[in-house]
């Protein structure tokens, strides 16, 4: 026989009550839901620096042992020098005539920061005499947006977003704070992987590098070099910044790290939550007792009241997530209006793993009461116990 | 309709001082009519109602309902029962302290009948006012809210009514405005009114007295 069990009517009649208890369904979705956004701003913004700037510029300072030039083999350091300085040079060459390779520069770099909201990253963009500006810029796909391009030595041209995220301007002065006032920024660029270029100012710099103005093909810098008869390594004292590299401090630096933040955060906000609604569902359901009892003396089973309670649950449950999620979106343009666009950065905004992850957290919640809920229920007594 | 043979329950089974609340009786109810099961406090009464409306197990004995011995089938049969064919007025009402009046009275209703006009319908005849339909119990004096709990005993239309102390809680007027309800719902039923008040069963069919955990006397006809 069907039973006459509302689910709705519990919640529509103690609205204050069920409110609460979804409106913390509602907070613990959101705050799940945002704290993964806000993290991953870090790694989305990120994103372009580490994983598409670098498939275009590879950047590396190869040590003359390693282009096959030994101090031992030389009477004095200036000879040593120029050795390893022209051994360097015909490296440059070699590595040129590759088709996959469009140019290559041994040039100074200057490193630009760019804060996500938790961390960030650093990087190295080239500074080129101001005849080589449009190649580099044409190279990366980088459109000037505003101002101009550098005409005189100690000028560059900064990404959008990085200038936003510094708080600089064209005009300004780059990283006054780092550098002081050496670099002037002329003009603002645009392209999708946040490149830079700008114009060397006597030694001002963050190293020098052999800067490869490279592909996808030409991109890994250990194999490219490895072609033409170098093999380079960090062990020997090369410093290399290309792809994987970058791949490696993205996935490891950036994306483990805001993954088991994210992780760490969801887990303690679970088991807060989980707490928490043990303690409201037993209040709620010893504040029923005698209408459960009641139900069974007039010929309800257990399974039915379960059912019942079940159902009561899914609802709340379900409320609860569409109220988190309105709150999320909420918080979201709020968050993208006042930290995320005016700092330069990237966020994803809808996150389907995190969603799932919300999800299944929620899931395990349900399980969890379903301690609390069995207990209940299979404590119900008919009303002549109750009245014995 | 109910033929009970032998029927004996006893509470603490395990210890030395066992308490027999029925000590072996044999009893037969009609089909239809008021009944009243009156003993003082501590009688056997009420565990002799909860015992034949299947709340309760016997211990030893059988309750034969319709031929078929209900303290022998399955829990699930036991709630079919209850919901189908008993209904129940407790001493205190048990209303559900959140829904309305009707409400109340609807949640025992059998799903898919016309429920809200049957109960609205049990409501007027038992004296509620329309206004007072959507009122919870917090709201309803003692007298309307055990109106209320007869009318959801009654909204499953069942065979039998069982009705523990349902007047404790009423003033003189309610009792035998209860009473007659009662009365006239077991014209072509069976009510079993379990009482320690003589004075509510003035109208009864048949009077079953208790006294120690068995039946000391049943009289008959008496309306």
């Amino acid at each position: 026989m069907k039973n006459r069990l509302s689910a709705t009517k519990y919640i529509k009649n103690n609205k204050r009550t069920c409110f609460v208890l979804i409106l913390a369904l509602a907070l613990t979705f959101m705050a799940m839901y945002v704290i993964a956004y806000i993290m991953s701003a870090t790694v989305e913004s990120v994103k372009p620096i580490t994983l598409e700037l670098p498939k275009h510029i590879a950047l590396a300072n190869v040590t003359y042992g390693s282009l096959g030039v030994n101090r031992a083999d030389y009477p004095d350091q200036e000879s040593y020098e120029n050795a390893g300085s022209q051994a360097r040079d015909e490296f440059c060459k070699r590595l040129e005539s590759d088709p996959d390779v469009e140019k290559v520069y041994f040039i100074q770099t200057l490193m630009a920061g760019y804060v996500g909201v938790v961390g960030g990253v650093g990087f190295n963009f080239p500074l080129v005499p101001p005849e080589q500006v449009p190649e580099v810029l044409a190279h990366v796909g980088a459109k000037l947006t505003e101002g101009r391009l550098p005409a005189d030595d100690g000028e560059v041209l900064i990404d959008e977003r990085i200038l936003r995220n510094g708080g600089m301007k064209v005009g300004d002065w780059f990283q006054k704070d780092s550098y002081g006032e050496v670099f002037k920024i002329v003009g603002a660029i645009r392209s999708d992987e946040m490149a830079c270029v700008g114009t060397p100012r006597g030694y001002y710099n963050s190293g020098w590098f052999i800067t490869v103005l490279c592909n996808e093909n030409s991109c890994d810098f250990t194999k490219l070099a490895a072609k033409y008869g170098v093999t380079p390594s960090e062990a020997d004292g090369d410093v290399i910044d290309d792809i994987v590299t970058n791949r490696d401090l993205y996935e490891h630096d950036v994306a483990d790290s805001v993954e088991a933040t994210v992780a760490v955060i969801m887990l303690v906000t679970m088991i807060f939550l989980s707490i928490s609604m043990i303690v409201a569902y037993v209040s709620f359901m010893r504040n029923r007792v005698n209408e459960y009892c009641l139900y069974v003396s007039i010929g309800y089973s257990r399974s039915e009241i379960y059912g019942m309670i079940m159902r009561e649950m899914m609802l709340m449950f379900t409320a609860g997530i569409l109220l988190g999620a309105a709150f999320s979106v909420g918080c979201i343009k709020v968050l993208e209006g006042i930290v995320i666009e005016p700092k330069g950065l990237v966020a994803k905004v809808f996150m389907k793993d995190q969603l799932l992850r919300i999800l299944g957290a929620f899931v395990m919640i349900i399980g969890v009461l379903q301690i609390p809920v069995i207990v209940s229920v299979y404590k119900i007594k008919t009303i002549d116990l109750i009245e014995d | 309709m109910f033929e009970i043979k032998n029927i004996s329950k006893i509470y603490d089974m395990d210890t030395d001082e066992k308490m027999y609340a029925l000590a072996g009786f044999d009893l037969t109810l009609p089909d239809t009519g008021l009944v009243g099961i009156i003993g003082p406090s501590g009688s056997g009464k009420s565990t002799l109602m909860y015992c034949i409306s299947t709340l309760k197990k016997p211990t030893e004995g059988s309750v034969v309902y319709n031929g078929t011995d209900i303290t022998e089938i399955p829990d699930r049969a036991r709630e079919k029962l209850r919901r189908t064919e008993f209904g129940f007025v407790f001493q205190k009402h048990y209303l559900v302290p959140y829904m309305s009046a009707l409400d109340n009275v609807i949640v025992a209703a059998p799903a898919g009948s016309n429920a809200e006009e049957k109960a609205k319908e049990a409501l007027r005849t038992l004296g509620l006012k329309e206004r007072e339909f959507g009122k919870r119990p917090a709201k309803l004096s003692g007298g309307q809210c055990q109106r209320v709990a007869i009318a959801l005993a009654m909204i499953n239309d069942p065979k039998v009514v069982f009705a523990d102390e349902p007047t404790a809680s009423l003033d003189h007027e309610n009792a035998f405005n209860v009473m007659r309800i009662l009365k006239e719902y077991s014209k072509d039923r069976l009510v079993l009114v379990v009482t320690h008040d003589r004075s509510i069963l003035t109208d009864v069919d048949m009077m079953v007295e208790m006294w120690d955990g068995t039946v000391s006397n049943v009289t008959k006809d008496r309306a």
